[in-house]
């Protein structure tokens, strides 16, 4: 009896911890994921334009890699930037948002970048969010 | 097959471009902001969007609003997770879409700086579902500028979110949406 106690108290234990690591799970480290893919902005919204249902169904929801041309960067009330990657579409960016403690202070429109972040799909601009500079 | 938002905004560019009339003046925004509570008893919970697109036409009033739904960010991770995967399915549903109309348009001076309140109503689309919403914004005009805000209520039943009898008490039958766009002139 007192070791089904015991066993019972061991395992309440153990759900309680399960139960504070999933209440307190850390958003995906993107920094380190390694990206599911690697792509270059004008190839991402050419895909998107192309057929939005297959490109989703490559890209949604994936930590994807973007090399593109910036076409513009602006920062928000809040501090954090985007930074616009140009495709050949002059109305279609891959939209890149910002992580909050990336520095864009070196970056400007028609430099060459790679950021890596979570794709959420497509509206205007492909849009990838939480976005960290690679280069 | 091309998406429906794809292709309404691939129609709204073209029709951009091409509008005769110098008077016609569009606004829009790619990078607005929805958010949305939900106040239930054992849980308050809180997403933001900042990557709402918007179009605004000044002479129709007509107005459409396009979100990704996993741009919307929570706290907590687990929360988003939820979210996504069991509530709102963005695998299957990746947008929300508002299309609609300012009915009072033709009582709003967007050429005059100001304060005014508008009547919207239009159609929602939230989890492949669409309903009627209308509700009342505030627009602030401003040097060419307009800032428009809004709150109104939707229920998560009229969408077909199925919220487990579990968590009931901790996610709220009715949230709160607020919207609050920074809409820019679109040089033509």
């Amino acid at each position: 009896m007192k070791r089904l106690i015991r066993i019972a108290l061991v395992l309440a234990a153990i759900g309680v911890g399960v139960g504070v690591y999933m209440w307190n799970k850390p958003h995906r480290n993107i920094a380190k994921a390694k990206p599911a893919r690697t792509t270059t902005a004008a190839a991402l919204v050419q895909t998107y334009q192309d057929d939005e249902r297959a490109a989703n169904a490559q890209y949604l929801g994936e930590i994807i890699q973007v090399s593109g041309t910036v076409r513009a960067v602006e920062t928000s009330d809040d501090g954090t930037s985007q930074i616009l990657l140009a495709s050949d579409d002059l109305m279609a960016s891959v939209s890149c948002n910002l992580q909050a403690d990336q520095d864009v202070s070196g970056i400007n429109p028609g430099d060459e970048v790679t950021v890596k972040g979570e794709c959420t799909g497509i509206l205007m601009d492909v849009v990838v969010e939480r976005c960290v500079l690679i280069k | 097959m091309k998406g429906k938002m794809q292709f309404f905004f691939v129609a709204i560019a073209m029709f951009l471009l091409t509008a005769v009339s110098a008077d016609a003046q569009k606004y829009f925004t790619r990078d607005g902001e929805i958010s949305f509570f939900s106040d239930a008893p054992l849980e308050k919970i809180e997403a933001v969007n900042k990557k709402v697109a918007s179009v605004l036409d000044g002479e129709t009033g007509a107005i459409e609003f396009a979100v990704l739904i996993k741009s919307f960010h929570f706290e907590k991770a687990l929360m988003e997770e939820h979210f996504n995967e069991n509530y709102l399915e963005s695998g299957k549903y990746p947008k929300a879409t508002f299309t609609g109309t300012i009915d009072n348009i033709s009582a709003i001076d967007l050429n005059t700086d100001g304060e005014y309140t508008a009547q919207v109503s239009g159609d929602m689309t939230i989890h492949g579902v669409t309903k009627p919403v209308s509700t009342t914004g505030k627009l602030i005009v401003s040097n060419g500028t307009i800032k428009a805000t809004s709150t109104f209520e939707i229920a998560v039943a009229d969408y077909e979110i199925k919220i487990p009898k579990v968590v009931k008490d901790n996610i709220a039958e009715i949230v709160e949406i607020r919207v609050a766009i920074d809409y820019k002139r679109l040089e033509q």
